[in-house]
């Protein structure tokens, strides 16, 4: 039996053109490093995010049916006695419930979202999620407003259950927001009970884990957490989650507590984009 | 047609199936990379030049449509597809365990690399915790995929040779 072996003679590969490749991948990194968020390669992320927004959205909407489609056969397996009594239902009924029930729930989620904001008291706009993470590595959306809105770079967004992400890149029409989950996150944020400071981080997982809270102010398990406003990225007060486990160590310099999201962010459809402070806070934070 | 505007379709067919399909079959947040697979196919069939240069460029526009870095899959991938060319002398066309394996370790090669680029960029996470989540399921998924997939990207991007059942291709 003939034996598999590489082919490395000279002419199959050409070193130098690989070569050249790699430096201008470090050349690459090295300019987005460099350079602002005007900068050439900021810009074409920019102007792919615009180039994939519909097709994200498309994509969003094509596959809309199987996530119904899927929600109706686990909820049949719930409850089979449901399932027997509206069995007799034609097709065109079920049909139209099914439409009905969506959007009861949307109209229920959007309810809940515009109380929140109320109660929070910033100006914000609705938003749809029509775009998922491309890559496995990050934890990103895409929402279907942007600069036309009036959606800046930087805005928090925020759903029903807290906060949710910040704009990282926006287009005229669309926006990307890394969610609070993403290992490159961090939230400023503050223990509503003790008061103690510290900074919420993502993970692999898509866990939230409390760093640098002191010794004298560590949490127990269901504090919330709420943004501080330190830094200016988010503003100050908004619900980032709740305490789940904490332990601290003698010899750690900082307690290690991990929490979660009141959102479920993985399965978010629709979000709050700030797009300002109400009247009162602005006057407050002009002081 | 020429085959660089065939590689080049190819490449911005699979970055519009990332944007709009892939997110939706994600598995546990492991999101298939469409593009990797292209640059793989790339490299099998044509060797290790047009392995590295569709590597560099479906890697580059991978980094674009993500939230970090743009820059380390354009080098992952420019490897990637040069190392997996180098076997495309040895490649048979119909057989299906060769490319699949390369697949796999291909696929769990490129994470492991990003994972090492980041973590040398301070964006690093936790080793084993990115293995178990990211690079292995990542690496799986990408296999499967491929064993759907490679049949009718290799009759895509190879019109211009009819291939008999195991024959070398090169």
């Amino acid at each position: 039996m003939k034996r598999l072996e590489i082919d490395t003679s000279p002419g199959t590969g050409r070193p130098l053109l690989l070569v050249a490749l790699v430096v201008a991948s470090l050349v690459i990194t090295t300019v987005w490093y460099r350079e602002g968020s005007n900068g050439p390669l900021h810009g074409a992320r920019r102007v792919v995010l615009a180039i994939g927004t519909p097709f994200a959205a498309a994509g969003s909407w094509l596959t809309t049916p199987l996530r119904a489609a899927t929600g109706l056969v686990s909820d049949s397996a719930v409850s089979r006695k449901e399932y027997l009594a509206i069995k007799k239902q034609n097709d065109q009924l079920k049909a139209r419930l099914a439409t009905l029930e969506e959007a009861k729930l949307e109209n229920e989620r959007i309810r809940e979202l515009v109380k929140f904001a109320d109660a929070q008291d910033y100006k914000t706009i609705g938003a749809r999620v029509i775009g998922r993470p491309t890559d496995s590595w990050e934890r990103s959306i895409v929402v279907g407003r942007g600069t036309n809105d009036g959606v800046k770079l930087g805005a928090a967004v925020i759903a029903a259950g807290g906060l949710v992400g910040q704009v990282i890149e926006v287009t005229a029409t669309s926006a990307k927001v890394r969610l609070i989950t993403d290992a490159g996150s961090g939230v400023a944020v503050i223990v509503q009970r003790t008061r103690g400071e510290g900074v919420v981080r993502g993970s692999v997982e898509g866990k939230l884990t409390l760093d640098f809270v002191a010794k004298d102010k560590v949490p127990v398990k269901g504090d919330v957490l709420v943004t501080s406003g330190m830094g200016g990225a988010y503003p100050k007060g908004v619900v980032v989650g709740e305490v789940t486990d904490v332990t601290a160590p003698q010899a750690d310099l900082f307690p290690k507590v991990s929490a979660t999201s009141r959102v479920a962010i993985d399965r978010i459809e629709e979000v709050l984009v700030l797009i300002g402070l109400a009247p009162d806070e602005q006057a407050g934070a002009a002081e | 047609m020429n085959r660089a505007f065939v590689t080049g379709l190819a490449l911005l067919a699979a970055v519009v199936l990332q944007v709009a399909i892939a997110p939706q079959i994600a598995v546990f947040g492991v999101v298939p990379n469409l593009v990797f697979l292209v640059v793989v196919t790339m490299a099998l069939l044509e060797g290790p030049v047009a392995g590295s240069v569709a590597g560099f460029v479906g890697g580059l526009l991978f980094d674009l449509l993500g939230a970090s870095v743009v820059g380390p899959y354009a080098l992952v991938f420019c490897l990637v597809g040069y190392l997996a060319g180098l076997i495309h002398a040895n490649m048979f066309a119909e057989g299906w365990l060769l490319p699949v394996s390369v697949v796999f370790i291909a696929g769990l090669g490129a994470e492991v690399a990003y994972g090492v680029i980041m973590a040398v960029l301070d964006l690093g996470l936790p080793f084993w915790s990115a293995l178990v989540r990211i690079m292995l399921p990542g690496a799986v998924y990408n296999t499967v995929l491929a064993v759907l997939l490679y049949p009718i990207m290799t009759r895509v991007l190879r019109q211009d040779r009819t291939v008999k059942s195991f024959r070398r291709l090169a």
